[in-house]
């Protein structure tokens, strides 16, 4: 394939600047992101373990429900019913320890009966380890306010969706040429360029539904916000085609009648639904009574969250009133949307998958850190060209962050992960925050002070600075 | 975009840039706009359309942004795309008013 020069040359720049402005706050999301694909289990890992009795069995919950409202009448608002309790929630019962608002719902307290029958309650003990490496990937390792860091991290997501443009285009014409090629010889500017070229052309696939799924994280609520604008004044909602209302989420609701009991539920459930494993059913007082919402796997299909597909039920018949984000049981259109979000989450597939999702992850990782060396590189050979003694500051600078940039974050979380594993009961937020920024800035700082070299030869710069 | 009279380089890449960021994303939101009015689309999130609209632009602005730099001028891509995002809002409020 052939495409002009100059367009070329012209792509060849812009993908250096983006690449440069986002790779390494791009290489904090993907290796962190990499790791949190094994957030759940990693988070029972380095918790530590809560002194309780084993959970009571499912047919015994409506005597647990019943004394615990009794203790804690605030319950009744927002619990959950565990079906598949770990150690991070190790009873049959959770629910906030402050009134839930948004997403986050905060620390749970922990219910199970005693043999005896005895209520035990306790909070639950998470340490925050698993967490900040899931926030490291979302704000992509900088710690600014929740307000600022999502529209951050959309802006670098445009900032990779065009250097996936572009540099696709500056790939194309070499293709056939370079896709294989791996040249060892020709010094260290030819090995990263195709150990780049093969990373990034090989996951493409990933790396756009990467860069699509984050574009639409960060500005899903001023793209609704606007459609809702634009089309609200309108008196066409009224009529409609049925098919683009939105379910009734409220049954009719009989508020006299009694709630099933778990087991009526997950029997209910099964018939409706088979194939679709229940893990929580979290039930909340809403507008229009009680409302239940079913979480739960089905490796079989792709689910809309990263561990999880759900369903809206009505808790007083069992019937599943909306089934749009239900794995296997979704309309067409509802499908396709959730395949993006699990494309993002590798919630698709089972563990499988999930590896699969560590090694794209970190392959992603390595290539932005290939992208860094060779702008580097390129700079410090036209820099050579043009007779400078030395790097200039800004390649100086950045040759010297890349390594310290990366080499802390990657030592940080381990770090943190195995104080985590070895101590749990210290991991503070505070503590888990410190050790992370406290190790990846001295890894930063080390790299940045450490005495210059002199220029080195081609060949002796191919190790790892 | 289409014509090239002269060989493309990144003189004006502020100009451009910020044509696919403001009058681009613009264009979207009428493209948007527009098809979502054609679909009847109600803009509650919960609906498909509202989801499937919003994908769409995430996607388009994605495009607008790596390809804007094929303008000739900086001058060339806020005509296009300025003049593209004043056509589709206009067309959308034509179609609001016709229905």
């Amino acid at each position: 394939m052939k495409i002009r020069s100059d367009i070329l040359r012209v792509y060849r720049e812009v993908h250096s600047w983006v690449g440069i402005c986002a790779g390494l706050l791009l290489f904090v999301a993907f290796f962190a992101g990499a790791i949190s694909m094994f957030e759940q289990p990693l988070q029972n890992l380095t918790s530590p373990q809560l002194d309780m009795p084993p959970p009571v069995p499912l047919s015994k919950t409506p005597d647990l429900l019943e004394k615990v409202f009794s203790a804690y009448p605030q319950a009744r608002q927002t619990y959950t019913i565990l079906l598949a309790p770990d150690r991070t929630l190790p009873g049959r019962l959770a629910w906030p320890v402050h009134p839930p608002h948004g997403h986050d719902a905060g620390p749970m307290f922990v219910a199970t009966l005693a043999p005896d029958g005895a209520l035990v309650v306790r909070q639950q003990a998470i340490t925050p380890v698993a967490h900040f490496i899931d926030m490291l990937h979302q704000e992509l390792g900088i710690p600014l306010p929740h307000a600022i860091s999502r529209p951050f991290m959309g802006i670098i997501a445009l900032l990779y969706g065009m250097a996936l443009i572009s540099g696709v285009l500056l790939f194309l014409p070499t293709l056939a040429r370079n896709l294989f090629a791996f040249r060892f010889r020709e010094g260290p500017r030819k090995l990263w360029l195709d150990l780049h070229n093969l990373l990034g052309f090989f996951s493409l696939p990933f790396h756009i539904v990467m860069a699509l799924t984050s574009v639409v994280f960060a500005f899903h609520d001023p793209i609704f916000a606007v459609q809702s604008r634009v089309f609200a004044t309108s008196h066409a909602s009224q009529h409609l085609p049925t098919h683009t209302r939105p379910h009734p989420i409220t049954a009719d609701q009989h508020p006299d009648a009694r709630l099933l009991t778990p087991t009526e539920l997950v029997t209910s459930l099964g018939t409706q639904a088979p194939g679709f494993v229940p893990t929580t059913l979290a039930y909340s007082q809403g507008h229009g009574g009680m409302m239940l919402r079913v979480s739960g796997q089905d490796s079989r299909y792709s689910m809309r969250g990263p561990t999880a597909g759900f369903a809206t039920v009505d808790p007083r018949s069992g019937k599943i009133l909306s089934a749009d984000y239900l794995p296997g049981h979704q309309k067409t259109g509802f499908a396709i949307l959730t395949v993006f979000f699990a494309l993002h989450f590798g919630s698709f597939g089972g563990n499988a998958i999930r590896w699969g999702y560590v090694v794209l992850g970190l392959a992603g990782a390595g290539m932005f850190y290939t992208g860094n060396r060779l702008w580097i590189d390129a700079r410090r050979r036209r820099e050579k060209a043009a007779g400078l003694p030395h790097d200039s500051l800004p390649t100086s600078i950045l040759a010297r962050l890349t390594p310290g940039w990366t080499a802390g974050c990657i030592s940080g979380t381990g770090v943190i992960l195995l104080a985590g594993l070895l101590k749990p009961d210290l991991m503070t937020e505070t503590v888990v925050t410190s050790a992370y920024y406290g190790v990846f800035l001295g890894c930063i700082a080390v790299f940045l002070f450490k005495p210059q070299r002199l220029r080195s030869t081609p060949q002796s710069t191919s190790q790892m600075s | 975009m289409t014509k090239l009279p002269q060989t493309l380089d990144n003189r004006h890449w502020v100009a451009k840039v910020s044509a696919a960021i403001l009058a681009g994303g613009g264009m979207t939101f009428a493209i948007m706009a527009v098809l979502g009015r054609l679909i009847g689309a109600n803009g509650d999130p919960r609906s498909l359309s509202a989801q499937a609209l919003m994908w769409l632009t995430a996607v388009l602005w994605v495009l607008m942004l790596g390809t804007c730099f094929l303008f000739s001028t900086g001058r060339r891509a806020w005509a296009v795309l300025g003049g593209g995002c004043v056509a589709f809002w206009g067309l959308f409020l034509l179609l609001r008013a016709l229905s």
